[in-house]
């Protein structure tokens, strides 16, 4: 295969590109699924593909297939040449890129165990085991459990002489208890996330470590008091959101607004724009507790890789230091548009994707208030909200509403009561601005994120967030 | 390169097992364009064989891009596997049968060559239309075959070919933004001058502004803002699972009013009104029936795969995604007797919603409590006239609620492309709903 992808970027050369690059991904996923005392689904996809980018006066073609004999890699070669070459007869010349050498190099994930070496009885033991354990409640209606592991090979050549290959195994799992009352009322409770559960970079010990039915009584338990608690009342609280919550919010409300795609335009088409254009850089985006970064080097969390897919080397880089607004989540192409520095975030999902700017793991940083337990000690009175279930923000990130699954009272330093269907609204620059506590590195912790939707065609990234909890003050709560 | 039929035999000559095969294959260019410029030009081509086995009533399901004769035989054995491992009550008893449709092309060979000829420099006159008029440009075309083979290992072939083409565009002010959409299956109904057209002349009435409080207003929603409500309504209501998880507003059963006596809702593959895109069989080789969700408000069917229909003790209606869920691809509402001008000319005072941005439907499956922001040319109307664009307000209520209070549908029905899933398509009229609740709008940056 690798004579193949060679051949391809040797005819690029040949034709003439400025600049081309040959991608080929390999990828397995299997996902596994159990309902009550079932394996509702248990699937497997093998994906096996080139994308071929080639420049031709500043302009990008770009084609992209399935390999379906050796010829494959250099046939889409010849066609995203002839596509560049049509951009530029009909558009005339673009922008010129800025030659950055190359790069060789191997990149892998961490892993113990591999998943592929664990029995597919095992992973069906502790999935129905989780949810015999959730059904035991009985106003429990239904209880899911999943678990997600996925091989990516990834090995890219330029014609300016490079080769990186990179290798990722992510795996995760979750459960989820759904409590139906007899007046219809409904109640779920997740863990560790809604969604699609909790995922990282890693192997099967990813998986044992989220004990899922250790945690299974809990959550059913859990789910079922909701049914009975009061709606989360109308006013305006102090909060602290757990990192289930917390870890969205950061996607949302800093990871896509600083995507330097959508300042420039590019993202109007499917998820919109951005309130943080370039005049805006040196802003006051959240108070000076709040420092945040783009890392795509923490070993273990989701958005990690050795090189973006433009051939950038993953490396830490500042988007918000004590509350300011430092910089965007940015690839070469686009950061050479903007006269900006490039965070080395152009991602793509897979091969049928155009690197775009992404998230890799876009993290708060702890703060110095200790662990859960010691911030909520400190907080005379407010609510804390965990686990997401509905997540809105505007096509600028501006006004945003998220839904968490619970709520707790938070009066003199103790949790209380439970509240259900808890959502809180804010303005995003308002919001991190009333940032006033976040725990210590002991209560930080990298949430994965298997689905973020960007791109049009529509790509899905998995990103990573790492956050410690944080309080926040004078924000806007009610109920569903 | 061997073709989809011989693929499809390979598999179904190595299987050991009732097994279905379906061979997917696309080839589709895009274009997006962002700023006023293009910034991707793309083709891909997708190949896929999904193998579906059945071993002692469990089904083992894969889906592979490797169709070299190894890897063919791998995924059938790993399909072979993954049904002996799995545990639990019995699946199916037998896989069904599928139905004898045979092969059709629906592919329409203008649209299918469109990117070769000339696509790309038509979408760059639109650029420069919207700049002569100091608009900036950003949207996207896309177009390109696809076609599906099904093959089951008890002899029965079918197969279909189609074309599809979207298109969407958004002119941008500095102030305000105008939105015009299309999708279809052949390239008559892509009109890219008309689109264009549209967008801009949204962006120019939205462009002067207007300070709106949030609170209740009446709504005429376009047809992309009624597609994205009905297909959250869809995602947590209309499928066997969301019954089965007890989530579904519509688990009491057919026949109790759940919204207003004028809305019907139903999903039909066969393209009934002419508009949108169609399908002739699902994952399992079945042809889709209608099922109607809402009839007349009320309470009407959920779609089931083979799977879920057994587990129901009742027969499949054709919806099945083909790895193990339903899928809703055709959603329809039916239109009233009102004209999309009769409806803005008899609104005293509200919003008229070209689309909605980032609806979630998750708030309270059981009552459909949504919530979504204004987006793209939506305009505040007054006696009749609409007056200017406004900040981005948030509506949050009850879907189920708001269409109780639809006191107006139009006669045309537009076609939309699904936001969920390639191939499907939502075709709708405009409605007229009183008293929508818009909870907070767009702050200032500072």
């Amino acid at each position: 295969m690798d004579k193949n992808l060679t051949d391809a970027v040797q005819r690029l050369s040949d034709s003439g590109a400025e600049f081309g690059d040959v991608r080929r991904v390999e990828r397995s996923t299997e996902w596994i699924t159990a309902k009550g005392e079932r394996i509702d689904t248990h699937s497997v996809s093998d994906e096996r593909g080139v994308c071929v980018r080639a420049v031709v006066d500043g302009r990008w073609g770009c084609a992209a297939g399935v390999v379906t004999d050796a010829d494959t890699a250099t046939r889409l070669a010849d066609q995203a040449f002839e596509q560049a070459k049509r951009r530029a007869a009909v558009e005339g010349a673009g922008p010129r890129l800025v030659d950055r050498g190359s790069i060789q190099g191997d990149w892998a994930s961490p892993m113990q165990e591999d998943p592929a070496s664990v029995g597919d009885a095992e992973k069906y033991d502790m999935l129905l085991g989780a949810t015999a354990e959730m059904m035991r409640e009985q106003a429990v209606r239904q209880a899911k459990g999943s678990m997600v592991f996925e091989a990516t090979d990834t090995l890219t050549y330029t014609t300016s002489g490079s080769r990186m290959h990179q290798r990722t195994q992510r795996s995760g799992g979750g459960i989820e208890a759904i409590a139906v009352s007899d007046s219809g009322e409904v109640q779920n409770r997740t863990y560790p996330k809604g969604h699609e559960g909790g995922c990282e970079q890693g192997g099967f010990e990813a998986v044992r470590r989220l004990d899922l039915i250790g945690n299974a009584p809990r959550v059913a338990s859990e789910a079922s008091q909701l049914l009975t608690a009061p709606l989360m009342p109308d006013t305006e609280a102090t909060i602290i959101l757990h990192g289930s919550q917390l870890s969205l919010q950061v996607h949302e409300s800093v990871g896509h607004p600083l995507e330097l795609d959508r300042v420039l335009g590019d993202e109007i088409s499917l998820a919109g724009g951005s309130f943080a254009q370039r005049e805006r850089l040196g802003m006051r985006y959240g108070s000076e507790l709040v420092n945040l970064v783009s890392d795509p080097t923490t070993p273990g969390a989701l958005g990690s890789y050795g090189w973006d897919e433009e051939g950038q080397a993953a490396s830490r880089f500042d988007l918000v230091r004590s509350g300011e607004f430092k910089g965007y989540l940015s690839g070469r192409f686009s950061s050479g548009r903007a006269d900006l520095p490039s965070a080395g975030t152009a991602r793509s999902d897979g091969w049928a994707g155009y690197p775009i700017d992404r998230m890799a793991n876009v993290d708060l940083e702890p703060g110095t208030a200790g662990s859960l337990d010691d911030l909520i000690a400190s907080t005379e009175g407010g609510f804390l909200l965990a686990n997401n279930r509905s997540w809105s923000i505007d096509q600028v990130r501006l006004n945003f509403q998220f839904g968490c699954e619970i709520a707790w009272e938070i009066k003199g330093g103790r949790l209380g009561q439970m509240y259900r269907n808890p959502i809180y609204v804010g303005n995003t620059p308002q919001f991190w601005g009333s940032c006033d506590a976040i725990c210590g590195p002991e209560a930080w912790k990298s949430w994965g994120w298997f689905f973020c939707g960007k791109g049009d065609p529509m790509q899905i990234a998995h990103v990573g967030h790492g956050v410690a909890p944080a309080r926040f003050r004078n924000i806007r709560v009610r109920s569903a | 390169m061997i073709n989809d039929q011989e693929i499809a035999k390979t598999v179904a000559g190595l299987a050991t097992h009732p097994t279905d095969v379906t061979v997917e294959r696309s080839s589709m260019h895009h274009l997006r364009y962002g700023g006023g410029e293009v910034v991707l030009d793309q083709t891909v081509e997708h190949r896929s064989v999904t193998v579906r086995t059945l071993v002692d009533g469990h089904l083992g399901i894969v889906h592979s891009e490797r169709i070299d004769p190894a890897g063919l035989e791998a995924t059938v054995e790993r399909a072979v596997a993954l049904a002996q491992a799995k545990r639990g009550p019995r699946e199916l008893d037998e896989l069904p049968d599928p139905e004898a449709l045979g092969h059709h092309d629906g592919r329409d060979e203008a649209l299918h060559r469109w990117a070769e000829r000339g696509k790309h420099a038509d979408v760059v006159e639109q650029l420069k239309r919207a700049k002569a008029a100091d608009l900036v440009l950003a949207g996207s075309v896309s177009s390109g075959m696809t076609s599906r083979t099904l093959l089951s290992s008890r002899g029965a072939v079918l197969s279909e070919e189609g074309t599809i083409g979207k298109v969407q565009f958004i002119s941008q002010s500095p102030l305000a933004s105008g939105y015009s959409h299309s999708i279809s299956s052949d390239l008559e109904h892509l009109d890219l001058h008309a689109l264009c057209g549209s967008s801009i002349e949204k962006a120019k009435l939205a462009s002067q502004r207007v300070e709106l409080d949030v609170g209740r207003y009446d709504v005429i929603l376009e047809p992309h803002a009624v597609a994205e409500l009905l297909e959250w309504m869809s995602g947590i209501a209309f499928t066997a699972q969301s019954v089965e998880d007890g989530t579904s507003f519509l688990k009491a059963g057919p026949g109790s009013m759940v919204t207003g006596e004028n809305i019907t809702v139903f999903d039909d593959a066969s393209k009934p009104c002419g508009l949108g895109l169609s399908a002739r069989f699902d994952g399992e080789g079945k042809q889709p029936e209608r099922v109607t969700f809402i009839e007349q408000g009320r309470g009407g069917e959920v779609v089931y795969s083979a799977a879920s229909a057994a587990r129901k003790g009742c027969a499949s209606t054709g919806h099945s995604d083909g790895s193990g869920g339903e899928q809703v691809n055709h959603l329809h509402m039916l239109g009233g007797d009102q004209s999309l001008d009769q409806m803005v000319s008899g609104l005293k005072r509200g919003i008229w919603v070209n689309r909605f941005h980032y609806v979630n439907g998750l708030l309270d499956p059981p009552k459909a409590t949504m919530t979504g922001l204004t987006r793209d040319g939506c305009l505040y109307v007054e006696d009749g006239k609409p007056v200017g664009g406004f900040a981005t307000m948030r509506f949050t209520e009850s879907i189920l609620e708001a269409f109780s209070r639809c006191e107006g549908l139009t006669e045309l029905l537009t076609a939309v492309s699904s936001g969920w899933r390639d191939g499907g398509s939502v075709v709708v009229p405009s409605v007229l709903l009183r008293d929508f609740h818009f909870t907070s709008k767009q702050g200032s940056v500072s």
